[in-house]
């Protein structure tokens, strides 16, 4: 019985020091390896007899219980305070990221729509060129969907917060909101082409298609247009239609404050309008006639 | 630190094996392995659990929504198909009243899609045809039929809306409008229900399978509604 019980006190031991080697690197393991220590020396001292070490065991265990519990709840304080500080750093990061991005559109003109751009930025904002690393690979394109993230947003607060809309009809509403849009992008207009081409690549479509439908979505909504039934999609999807080819009409436009995008807007939205008009009419006129058509039928029986 | 806490859980546990009979080294390096993994997910995704759970709740009350707007066009239509074959019956008013309730609720979900801008089903238009047709034929083959159509989707619509509540019981969504709204419609449905039972729904032909085929249609019609 005294051998056996030897030899278990060897293995455990044997075991113990393994956990030693394994994280020696970290500094709190020493804090606890006392009490560890103690309670082996006490179990190699008494391992003569089956009853003590069993004892010996449960003050083991119960040791360990404690610290447990105390440590526990020190992680948990501790765990709080990182998530909060990678929360924060989170936060700072996007921060910083779009103020880069901020700064970097005045060189635009300059540079397009380029990473050369974004490392001019960088260095406005008084960081290393290279930080330009932290806005992703295709960095032209990110500073592109920045740009039109920050117009959607814009024009979404301008049509929200003021009486602008008040007392127009829908068509100028709609009118109102392509035209405030498309003067955004006046400021980059010999370099727009660039972006177009950026933002339209396929590769970035999946990110693109989404900032479209903000756009449309925040348009009807600001005009006040509640259909909800198909009309919901053929609205914004004339819409997207109407935005994106007034976009390629204002880069060949050539006339002074834009005067003919302008009256092309204005023609294209009475062609909206007409075109859900009619959609409309024949809907209307098909199910008059099916109705008239079932109650003959009914009728004649 | 947490190296700590996994040292400490490490002893307890090997101090309990001691009695019991000697585990193998390589099985408690798996259990400390497996703790420090939780242990770093828990710090860095928390904050991503929060948008996880709030992305959920709001898919959530999007699909309501979608659902409960694509079901109450699709009831109303079923009245105005019955209604193009009763409309001079005795049951003509009855069924006029109930086809007015639903385009009361059709108005209230309209409401909410614009408010919360919610994207309504792209299948209006099949419901619009299906439901119209479903009423048109079931009056054809007699008012009884059209009640047990009646009978049937409305129990469907009904039980529905009672999972809806749980649902956003069971999310801790506390919109009280949305669950005003709720409960009020499913007991306006359970009204038409009884009112169906009362006009003789059970004397139609084949009520069983009919009801039965009817509440299958209904039920792969809102599974649709609520995620095209």
């Amino acid at each position: 019985m005294a051998s056996l019980s030897r030899r278990f006190v060897q293995k455990n031991l044997s075991r113990l020091s393994l956990i030693n080697c394994g994280i020696r690197s970290n500094s709190s393991f020493y804090r606890s390896s006392p009490s560890l220590l103690s309670t082996t020396r006490i179990q190699s001292s008494c391992s003569s007899s089956s009853s003590s070490l069993f004892n010996n065991q449960r003050f083991y265990c119960s040791v360990n219980n404690n610290s447990n519990n105390n440590n526990q709840q020190i992680n948990e304080s501790q765990q709080q305070q990182q998530q909060e500080q990678k929360q924060q750093q989170q936060q700072q990061q996007e921060f910083s990221k779009d103020k880069i991005l901020e700064s970097s559109l005045q060189f635009v003109n300059l540079y397009g729509w380029t990473s050369e751009a974004v490392s001019k930025g960088c260095i406005e904002m008084g960081y290393p060129p290279v930080t330009q690393g932290i806005i992703g690979d295709n960095s032209g394109f990110e500073l592109a969907l920045y740009f039109i993230k920050k117009c959607n947003k814009e024009l979404f607060d301008q049509l929200s917060e003021s009486d602008l809309l008040h007392g127009l009809s829908k068509k100028d509403k709609v009118k109102l909101a392509i035209k405030s849009r498309l003067s955004m992008i006046k400021p980059y207009q010999s370099r727009w082409s660039e972006a177009m081409q950026l933002l339209a690549n396929p590769k970035n479509l999946q990110t693109t298609l989404p900032t479209m439908q903000t756009l449309v979505d925040d348009i009807w909504h600001a005009v006040g247009d509640r259909s909800s039934d198909f009309d919901w999609y053929a609205k914004r999807a004339l819409l997207a239609a109407l935005y994106t080819s007034s976009e390629l009409f204002m880069l060949t436009d050539t006339s002074p404050e834009h005067s003919n995008t302008m009256r092309f807007v204005d023609d294209r939205v009475e062609d909206l309008i007409k075109t859900i008009k009619l959609k409309n009419d024949v809907e209307s006129t098909v199910s008059m006639a099916v109705g008239t058509f079932l109650n003959t039928i009914h009728k004649s029986k | 630190m947490a190296s700590l806490q996994k040292v400490m859980r490490f002893g307890s546990r090997s101090g309990s094996y001691l009695i019991g009979s000697s585990t193998t080294t390589s099985s408690n390096k798996y259990f400390t392995s497996t703790t420090t993994t939780a242990n770093n997910s828990n710090t860095s995704k928390t904050s991503q659990v929060d948008l996880e759970k709030e992305r959920l709740k709001r898919e959530l009350i999007e699909r309501i929504i979608r659902v409960d707007h694509a079901g109450e066009f699709g009831a109303a239509r079923i009245y105005e198909g019955q209604l193009a074959v009763l409309k001079n019956t005795k049951e003509g008013p009855l069924i006029r009243e109930m086809a007015d309730q639903e385009l009361e609720h059709q108005a209230k979900f309209n409401q909410l899609i614009y408010e919360k801008r919610v994207r309504p089903t792209v299948l209006s238009p099949i419901w619009n045809v299906a439901g119209f047709g479903l009423g048109y034929v079931s009056a054809l083959m007699g008012k009884e039929a059209a009640m047990a159509v009646t009978v049937a989707v409305e129990t469907v619509i009904s039980e529905h809306y009672n999972d809806q509540l749980r649902q956003l019981n069971d999310h801790q969504i506390d919109d009280k409008d949305l669950k005003d709204t709720i409960k009020k419609f499913r007991d306006d449905e359970m009204e038409h229900m009884h009112i169906g039972i009362e006009h003789d729904a059970e004397l139609a032909p084949l009520y069983k399978p009919f009801s039965e085929l009817v509440k299958v249609g209904t039920k792969a019609a809102i599974w649709l509604s609520s995620r095209v």
